[in-house]
């Protein structure tokens, strides 16, 4: 326990170097920052990494969607009961169906003559664990040139890891930048109790250099104008907290003032989606735009809470989701 | 009776300006106080309280914003009235080299026949008073408008104008807005060391209709990556609305790039050392078909627009000050 709490001490002191707040005292912002997250619940990476928590004043802090609040919210507004809709890969595309037009295949479920038929149809393919979370255990195969005994090996592989197979998506050609994981759109939508879905806020999630999925380190999330969907503002490194990504790293093409296609298709898609779970009532889709739809790739009902705080123009959103709830 | 008129035009001022304070910082008594407190610790006036949205902010942030206390204390370290600059007539002379429109000085000495005979040649002119800020004063003049010209040849009795020939906008820039010359305001930092810190670029964009583009008349201000020269975030305009397109045209401004950007950084750079003693220094330079050119100096630079954006500069300000 003591050990936990200097070592909290420590790295609040190396944060406070980071951010040039060493002149102040790193014991009076080691102060602040306790009372500020036993008051209102901002983690470190609320109040000093990416957040600034430690800028605002103690009534916008009041206002701050912070990582206790999320959790709060998740109690209190999401059925647990109903989270193997969006937690377990094969359940939820059988729920949403009619939103989902890409093939795929639950392996454990499926014959081996189910598979053949998948991989003739689809050689290049994802293969998901079914209840993995932030593109942990995905991985890529193409089957071309395979020989019996190798798809059998396969297949049984597929089964024994509890694997999702999806035919593999490009991104529109408009917002391609590029990557090799396929980009995609993290929107947030929240069921009032009169049962009308509000989007509150969305980002597009785009991978560098060769990561198979769009959440891995070198990912950089922007910010869209719900209204316009258009990016809004610069990206930011989620994972590593770098920020101010005009230009997407690898592929250098501005994305920054770029519109998204279709995106009333997409705010259609989400909100349809929301209402087919109305228990589960905050929700983070992932969402893809390819040339021809917008595929829903999962729901997430314990969505990254930062977001709401350090992208786009509106912010203090507290006070917008409490009224919700 | 004189305390009380003041009394009086303070809460008038107080309630005009705090109308753009967004619900729930709009609390009266509450806001008037922490008003009070803002002005009094970091010399914050109301505007600059609603303008850099203080009702958000914590109090060391709030210390990062160089006010208009701190701007007045300081403006003649930072250059205001050095000799070369005083006024545009001044400006002018010393950046000729960067003027490539016609342009004359007009004073009570200068003829009437002399002013006429230039408004006759350009046809389309601008005059602007010697002494003047935010657009005020400015006059578009066309050699058919007989009452404009007796106006301000009248006018020129009173006090100096610089009247000049019309600027044309690069398309890619009239296409923002047809009606006004939208300019680019570049600020710079000259430091002790002799290097030159670009603050921040911006570009302003008049309304539909509108001659100027200044924010006190109505105009927007998009804020601009100094890296790149591509606009990075939502315009505002003096009530802090934001935008992502410009209202009148409807242009897509965010991810909007500056042409030939490369050539007006070294041309600011190259501008901020021809008066060494104007250290902090808003330059206004117009986006033409032929590249760039010289609007005017504003020593030192105004300490609202510059900061309207989010970005405190007090602390770089007064710390390269004080060194």
């Amino acid at each position: 326990m003591i050990k936990r709490i200097l070592d909290r001490i420590k790295n609040i002191k190396v944060y406070s170097q980071e951010i040039g707040l060493e002149k102040q005292g790193w014991i009076k912002v080691c102060i602040d920052f306790f009372f500020t997250f036993y008051l209102y619940g901002l983690c470190a990476e609320d109040y000093f990494i990416i957040g600034n928590g430690y800028t605002l004043s103690k009534y916008e802090k009041k206002r701050f969607f912070t990582l206790k609040r999320a959790i709060w919210l998740r109690k209190k507004v999401n059925q647990e009961e109903y989270y193997h809709y969006l937690e377990n890969k094969a359940d939820a595309l059988k729920l949403f169906k009619d939103l989902v037009s890409r093939n795929w295949l639950y392996a454990p479920k499926s014959t081996f003559d189910d598979f053949m038929a998948f991989v003739k149809k689809t050689p290049v393919f994802i293969a998901k664990p079914v209840g993995g979370m932030c593109g942990e255990g995905i991985e890529k195969h193409s089957v071309a040139g395979f020989s019996q005994e190798k798809l059998e090996s396969l297949y049984s592989q597929m089964v024994s890891k509890d694997m999702l197979l999806e035919e593999c998506l490009k991104a529109h050609d408009d917002i391609y930048l590029g990557t090799t994981a396929l980009s995609t759109f993290r929107i947030y939508t929240m069921i009032d109790r009169e049962g009308e879905v509000h989007i509150l806020k969305a980002k597009y999630r785009v991978g560098t250099g060769d990561a198979i999925t769009d959440t891995a380190d070198g990912c950089i999330a922007y910010p869209i104008s719900i209204e316009h969907g258009v990016i809004e503002g610069p990206g930011i490194n989620e994972v590593l907290n770098s920020k101010n990504y005009y230009y997407h790293p690898g592929c250098d093409k501005l994305v920054v003032g770029m519109r998204i296609p279709m995106w009333d298709r997409v705010l259609e898609v989400v909100t349809a989606a929301a209402k087919k779970i109305p228990q589960v009532r905050y929700i983070g889709w992932d969402i893809a735009i390819t040339n021809n739809s917008v595929e829903i790739i999962e729901g997430n009902q314990n969505p990254y809470h930062g977001t709401f705080e350090i992208m786009g123009i509106e912010r203090s959103w507290w006070p917008k989701i409490k009224a919700l709830v | 009776m004189v305390i009380s008129s003041i009394i009086s035009k303070g809460l008038h001022k107080f309630s005009e300006q705090n109308q753009t304070v967004p619900e729930p910082y709009n609390k009266k008594i509450r806001l008037l106080f922490s008003e009070l407190w803002c002005l009094f610790r970091y010399g914050a006036i109301p505007k600059d309280y609603v303008r850099f949205e203080f009702y958000k902010k914590s109090a060391k942030e709030r210390n990062r914003y160089l006010t208009v206390r701190r701007w007045a204390r300081n403006r003649k370290k930072f250059g205001w009235h050095s000799d070369p600059i005083n006024g545009k007539i001044a400006g002018y002379r010393t950046f000729a080299d960067y003027i490539h429109r016609p342009w004359m000085a007009a004073d009570k000495d200068t003829s009437a026949q002399t002013v006429k005979d230039f408004i006759m040649k350009e046809g389309v002119v601008f005059a602007k008073p010697n002494y003047g800020d935010q657009g005020k004063g400015v006059m578009k003049i066309t050699s058919s408008d007989d009452k404009a010209i007796s106006e301000l040849l009248k006018d020129i009795k009173q006090c100096a104008y610089v009247i000049e020939g019309t600027i044309q906008n690069a398309p890619e820039i009239a296409a923002i807005n047809h009606s006004s010359l939208n300019t680019v305001r570049a600020y710079t930092l000259l430091k002790r060391t002799g290097e030159t810190q670009i603050l921040g670029i911006m570009l302003r964009a008049g309304r539909a209709g509108s001659h100027v583009d200044n924010w006190g008349s109505g105009g927007v201000g998009y804020d601009f990556d100094i890296e790149t020269g591509v606009c990075v975030g939502f315009g505002r305009d003096k009530k802090n609305n934001p935008y992502i397109f410009h209202p009148g045209s409807n242009v897509q401004m965010i991810g909007f790039q500056l042409p030939n950007y490369e050539r007006l950084k070294k041309l600011v750079v190259e501008l901020s050392h021809k008066v060494p003693e104007a250290r902090f220094v808003g330059w206004d330079i117009a986006i033409t078909p032929d590249g760039y050119e010289f609007v005017e100096i504003n020593c030192p630079g105004g300490h609202d627009f510059l900061q309207a954006f989010g970005k405190p500069f007090g602390d770089v300000l007064l710390k390269e000050l004080k060194q």
